[in-house]
């Protein structure tokens, strides 16, 4: 089946409406999807450079979850010299942001949430993330609200651990 | 004189006009009050023309309301008509005599020999010759009109003559076309298979007459008395008389010189001539020959180029401006040139390239464009100590200024205090002063979030550009006005912690309220838009939904990245549309991602350039991170079949396909299956 302009907006139109974002910002807005995470898996960044090899892969020739590879990317580059106002420190600290964003892109979570791991404290974001996993429904499409939220928590739990080792 | 003429139901206009001269009866309760009898009487109503124009036009009313939807629709239905048309029958003459006629056969008995009622009036005096028709394609919602005009200034009037008026095209017609062209009704259409089957199918003609001219064949000829009566009331009361083409004179003079000026701007050999002009200045490196005659040429050039070029339909001659405009904005001297031309013009309304480009156009090609050629500007600007110190004394009193305020709470308000004049000699930075108008139109950015995607990539192409020596300097300044509060704000929106909305309560609007404010600000009751698609169509497909998808807040998130000093979080291009097959996109790999794939495709391969099938295994299995489907061997042959050579090895040249091929069909393949989820 080839979808025309026309179809493909009523596509979008019916996955918008059955709270497909993000099947919409990763798959149907990007025919390149495939290629972008393939790309990734092999640790290339957003912008086509790479990461280093010790940050793909562990001691024992294994490698590491991509989660885990672009968390030890960006605390590898240290602490970023840019100071922050209050407000931003605000905005990036608050699990809506991540919610959002994961909705449009998610590596692009994976970075902020890397990012804001290594400058901040993420205490009260984690326990933002359990309150909402503890509240979260296990059904219909609240599963998938819980995937966010797992992923959410994994991550930022998992930053915090790589911060530590670091 | 205008006669409407219902042609619901009719063949032809003398079934419409017939209609219109029937004689109706008032009778019982629609008796008519006889001012001589004093008394309702039965009376009968009829229409009939008393006086016949010299110029008759006949209006088909082609546009009807459906009773059962109570839409407008069009009837295309067939109404025929001629080139000449006798109006006798319609006229107040022609109608007494057939009633005449009709009430004296009523008394006769028999009536042996039939006499033409109307042959006691001369032809001449209602004979009329087709002069025009106005055609109109489309349904009731939309369509395009033209005409078709018989030339009457040649042979006396008499010529037949005729042609086609289509916007700015005017060609000669074929009258015998008239039919076809005009009358409306079904038409047929054959195709023909190759295996000899013919299937026809019947449609709706949609082009077809809306208007008809009639002119008249023995114009009418007015009582001398009559016409000396009128000179001299017209000479009397001073009534100045217009023949109409005064009325129309000076704009038909502006259109024209409008049209000579377009034709001019957009001539290749014009725009050849600006180009080797600005080309020519890229040589001199002389300051003072700079300031004396390649910056006037470069400026002269944008002009043309921002307020000409970006505006046309025509965007082939653009990449030849963009590199030739990148190479002269590469000098740091003619970068500080443009950008204080690009913050002077901050000051002004219908001169600001900035907004116009950020946050008003429509046409995403030329945003972007525009976009790129002011951060090249600004980035080349930085190349100038001056400036530089200029836009690093901004920053501090920008910082002074908003560490003064308690930002938390209150609104972040930026005081103006960049004086255009003072750039120059760099007491004001002129990209202090463009910063500040990007802080605005950020603040604006909701309302207009269709148009502004190329902002935050602005915002992203600068705030990546580091000086040697100088480090982050127009990042430190981005961040000193809070614009990685103001992104997180419009990105957020009402969704923004409390500390943002306070900051920046015109950012943190919702969607629905914005709708509401700019819908109160556009329309009246009684001119709501008929349908979405005034807030559609703009640009690429992620836009004709009514409100902002995901993907429009991907540049949004890129630059909040960039300026918090992820600086590999801009996505680089991975594919590009390479043309249209049958309405559906063709896509290739940009040259990047090509060479990516090679880098992965060579670590993958245990022989140089071929991939085995254990290599494809291993290959699949990294990727198997992201993908639902997992590395089967059954998916390596499937790959290994399709893009593998005679010996069942994968070459560069099968392995990329295999991705040109996966981008092609991702976006259908995709939909399919989750559409069947859905």
């Amino acid at each position: 089946m080839h979808l025309n302009r026309i179809q493909s907006w009523y596509v979008k139109g019916i996955l918008l409406q059955y709270s497909f974002a993000p099947i919409l910002a990763q798959y149907v807005f990007t025919s390149s999807l495939q290629l972008c995470n393939d790309l990734r898996s092999f640790g290339f960044r957003p912008d086509l450079t790479r990461i280093k090899s010790e940050s793909m892969i562990k001691d024992n020739d294994i490698r590491y979850n991509v989660i885990e590879s672009v968390a030890i990317d960006v605390f590898s580059l240290g602490r970023p010299k840019v100071q922050l106002s209050p407000l931003v420190a605000a905005g990036l600290s608050s699990l809506k942001f991540y919610q959002i964003t994961y909705y449009t892109d998610t590596h692009l979570t994976e970075l902020f949430l890397a990012w804001s791991c290594l400058n901040k404290n993420t205490d009260k974001l984690l326990l933002e993330t359990l309150k909402c996993l503890y509240d979260a429904q296990p059904y219909g499409n609240e599963a998938f609200q819980i995937n966010i939220m797992v992923s959410t928590f994994t991550y930022v739990s998992m930053s915090n651990l790589v911060f530590v080792h670091f | 004189m205008n006669i409407d003429c219902q042609i619901r139901g009719k063949s032809d206009i003398h079934e419409a006009l017939s209609t219109m001269c029937e004689a109706e009866y008032m009778e019982g309760d629609n008796k008519v009050f006889c001012d001589n009898c004093k008394k309702n009487c039965d009376t009968v109503l009829r229409t009939a023309i008393s006086a016949l124009p010299d110029m008759l036009i006949l209006s088909l009313k082609r546009f009807d309301l459906d009773y059962n939807t109570f839409e407008t629709v069009k009837l295309n239905s067939r109404c025929a008509f001629e080139e000449s048309l006798n109006m006798k029958k319609y006229t107040l003459e022609g109608v007494e005599a057939m009633e005449k006629n009709s009430s004296m056969n009523a008394h006769d008995d028999v009536d042996e020999t039939y006499v033409d009622p109307l042959r006691s009036l001369p032809d001449d005096d209602y004979e009329y010759k087709l002069a025009g028709v106005l055609v109109h394609h489309g349904v009731a919602q939309g369509g395009h009109y033209y005409s078709f005009i018989r030339d009457r200034t040649t042979n006396n009037g008499s010529s037949n003559e005729w042609f086609r008026f289509d916007d700015d095209e005017v060609t000669p017609f074929d009258p015998s076309q008239i039919e076809m062209e005009c009358f409306g009704g079904k038409v047929k259409k054959e195709t023909k298979w190759p295996n000899g089957q013919v299937n026809t199918v019947e449609t709706d003609q949609l082009a077809n007459a809306l208007m008809l001219f009639y002119e008249k064949v023995k114009p009418t000829k007015f009582d001398s008395n009559d016409s000396e009566k009128d000179i001299d009331m017209v000479e009397s009361t001073h009534i100045p008389l217009a023949t109409g083409v005064e009325v129309f004179e000076n704009d038909v003079k502006r259109s024209n010189n409008v049209h000579r000026s377009h034709v001019f701007l957009f001539d290749t050999e014009f725009q050849r001539f600006l180009r080797q002009m600005l080309d020519a200045s890229l040589s001199v490196h002389n300051v003072s020959e700079c300031v004396t005659w390649s910056i006037p040429i470069l400026e002269l050039s944008t002009v043309y180029f921002f307020d000409i070029l970006l505006h046309s339909v025509d965007k082939n001659t653009l990449s030849d401006w963009i590199d030739l405009l990148s190479s002269a904005l590469s000098s740091p001297l003619h970068g500080s040139s443009f950008t204080h031309e690009i913050a002077r013009r901050t000051r002004t309304i219908n001169e600001n390239w900035l907004r116009i480009f950020a946050s008003d156009c429509p046409e995403d090609t030329s945003r972007s464009v525009a976009m790129k050629i002011i951060a090249t500007a600004i980035r080349s600007c930085l190349g100038r100590e001056e400036e530089v110190s200029a836009l690093k004394s901004w920053t501090q009193a920008m910082s002074k200024q908003i560490y003064s305020l308690d930002s938390d709470i209150s609104p972040v308000s930026l005081q103006k205090h960049e004086d255009i004049d003072k750039m120059v000699s760099f007491e004001s930075s002129s990209l202090g002063i463009i910063i500040s108008f990007i802080c605005l139109l950020l603040d604006l950015a909701p309302r207009t979030w269709q148009y502004n995607i190329d902002l935050c990539a602005l915002i992203r192409e600068i705030s990546n550009i580091s000086i040697e020596g100088n480090g982050d300097v127009l990042r430190d300044a981005l961040i000193s006005v809070e614009v990685p509060a103001r992104l997180i704000a419009l990105f957020m929106r009402d969704k923004s912690p409390i500390q943002i909305m306070s900051a920046f309560p015109d950012l943190s609007l919702s969607f629905e309220r914005i709708e509401c404010i700019a819908k109160v600000i556009s329309f009246g009751t009684h001119l709501y838009p008929l349908n979405n698609n005034m807030t559609s169509g703009v640009g690429d497909n992620s836009s004709s939904i009514g409100s902002p998808c995901p993907s429009d807040h991907l540049n949004t998130l890129e630059a909040l990245a960039v300026v918090i000093g992820i600086n590999f979080a801009k996505r680089e291009m991975l594919i590009v549309e390479t043309g249209e097959v049958k309405g559906r996109f063709v896509y290739d790999l940009t040259s990047k991602a090509k060479e990516s794939l090679k880098v992965i495709f060579d670590e993958c391969s245990s022989r140089p350039g071929l991939m085995n099938e254990s290599d494809v295994l291993n290959y699949l299995q990294v990727c198997c991170v992201y993908s639902e489907i997992a590395a089967s061997s059954q998916r390596v042959n499937n790959m290994l079949l399709k893009y593998g050579n005679d010996n069942n090895d994968l070459t560069i040249d099968g392995f990329l396909k295999y991705y040109r091929d996966a981008s092609q069909s991702n976006t259908v393949m995709v939909c399919e299956r989750y559409l069947i989820a859905v």
